[in-house]
């Protein structure tokens, strides 16, 4: 997928807002789709919308397995949790490990 | 005894030996006396110390006790927990163990058990303890939760070395919107480092499901995954206060601050041993740990040595499992996209807008 999960993000925001309607309260990435009153089908008709806007395939169970709108964005754009793979200092962890007690 | 001969070990963690199925309560939403009845069936105890003996000799030193509830029968699992340490103490390396127990583990004016439990070698039990709200335990039956003070039992057998893995629910009819901040402040002073949560659901063929049924309270599930969808209508709050609640919580245990307070307090209860607290054979495990948390970002990647640093002169048999299971939890919540550490900072859920 060339969209960015930003991009994505943005349009499933735009589409679960215009759904809930004017004066609703604003649809948080983080909370599962059922919250905003998501049934099966709309699920489906969702993950189909998807897939015509991206020009690529999206499974019609996407929502199961990516319940927000943060998980299924990362996932599409095959983002995984950005953050720095800085390693745990090991050496320190043993010798935490070693050190006696003090309490 | 069963053939284990012919099973290729390698790759597994836990050797599993049951010794009883089936348990004789009546909690309202459980489905195992469904399919394994409400009279306890057991083994007999050398029988039980053949089948450790097979998983031994396989080479497995960390066995589970699988049974539906280990001590529903107190007399025979005390008898059986004293074979058992009679064996263990002969074994050149001794199995760290890991059950499943009723809280009134820690009830021993009638005869010991909580004793021969930890001399046996148990490391970890998981208890149902539910809720901290007495009206829901007793809405669901879950009587034997009622007896005594929770955080002091679970504080008791802690002190005895072993860790408390507790299932925790939310959404009893009992609950209001306060509960979810009940259930975190429990938590946070029983020290659970380990929490299994999820709403109440409606299981097939449990009484919870017959009763909910004639209520007409029950509701198609959206999500296959039950942790975040339930098929309860909920009494004294909508759904969507029990998924905002429920979200919330998670967050606000799995928060690296207040995990590693649960740590504390977990290790506070365990004794110093300075000989054995630490064995020098398993840095190959705190190597993996290291390299597990690397990539979780700075807020989680200290967690780890914080966390060993709580445990010096202490066994850290409960903090290793605690690490990998918290490792773990974190990937769930982030990969289903509920991680949202806002949320750990607020002191209750916001249920404002959410009706």
């Amino acid at each position: 997928v060339r969209a960015s999960s930003a991009d994505i993000e943005r349009w499933l925001l735009e589409r679960l807002q215009a759904r809930l309607g004017e004066g609703a309260e604003s649809v948080d990435s983080h909370m599962p789709f059922s919250f905003y009153g998501l049934t099966s089908i709309d699920a489906v008709v969702l993950a189909s919308e998807l897939q015509e806007w991206l020009g690529a395939p999206v499974s019609p169970t996407l929502t199961w397995e990516y319940p927000t709108v943060s998980a299924v964005s990362r996932y599409l754009a095959d983002e995984p949790a950005a953050v720095p793979a800085t390693a745990v200092d090991f050496n320190a962890l043993l010798a935490e490990l070693d050190a006696p007690p003090d309490r | 005894v069963p053939a284990l001969n012919t099973v290729r070990h390698n790759g597994y963690e836990l050797g599993v030996v049951q010794t009883s199925r089936g348990c004789p309560f009546e909690c309202e939403f459980c489905d195992v006396i469904i399919y394994l009845g409400r009279k306890q069936r057991h083994k007999t105890p050398s029988r039980v110390i053949d089948e450790l003996e097979q998983m031994y000799a396989a080479g497995y030193r960390s066995i589970f006790l699988s049974d539906d509830n280990f001590t529903a029968n107190r007399p025979r699992a005390a008898e059986t927990m004293l074979a058992v340490r009679d064996w263990n103490r002969s074994q050149p390396e001794p199995v760290a163990l890991y059950t499943q127990l009723s809280i009134d583990v820690t009830r021993d004016h009638d005869l010991p058990l909580l004793d021969p439990c930890a001399e046996a070698g148990l490391k970890q039990a998981f208890v149902g303890i539910e809720t901290p709200n007495a009206d829901a335990l007793r809405e669901v039956k879950k009587r034997r939760n009622l007896r005594s003070n929770l955080v002091a039992d679970v504080h008791r057998i802690q002190s005895r070395g072993i860790m408390v893995q507790a299932g925790m629910i939310t959404g009893f009819d009992s609950d209001t919107l306060e509960t979810f901040g009940q259930q975190f402040e429990f938590l946070q002073e029983a020290g659970v480092p380990m929490v299994l949560l999820a709403m109440l659901n409606a299981l097939d063929g449990t009484p919870l499901q017959r009763r909910l049924a004639t209520e007409n309270r029950l509701k198609p599930l959206l999500l296959a995954d039950a942790a975040l969808d339930t098929n309860v209508i909920p009494r004294q709050m909508t759904s969507r206060q029990l998924l905002k609640g429920t979200v919330w919580l998670l967050n606000k245990l799995y928060a690296p601050r207040h995990f590693l307070q649960r740590l504390r307090v977990f290790a506070d209860q365990l004794p110093v041993d300075r000989l054995h607290a630490t064995p020098q054979t398993d840095a190959a495990f705190w190597q993996r740990v290291a390299a597990s948390y690397a990539g979780l970002g700075s807020d989680l990647r200290e967690v780890p040595i914080e966390a060993v640093k709580l445990f010096r002169g202490r066994d850290t048999h409960g903090l290793r499992t605690a690490l990998v299971f918290y490792r773990s939890a974190v990937g769930v919540l982030r990969r289903w996209g509920v991680w949202d550490p806002r949320q750990g900072e607020l002191s209750q859920p916001d249920f404002r807008s959410v009706a």
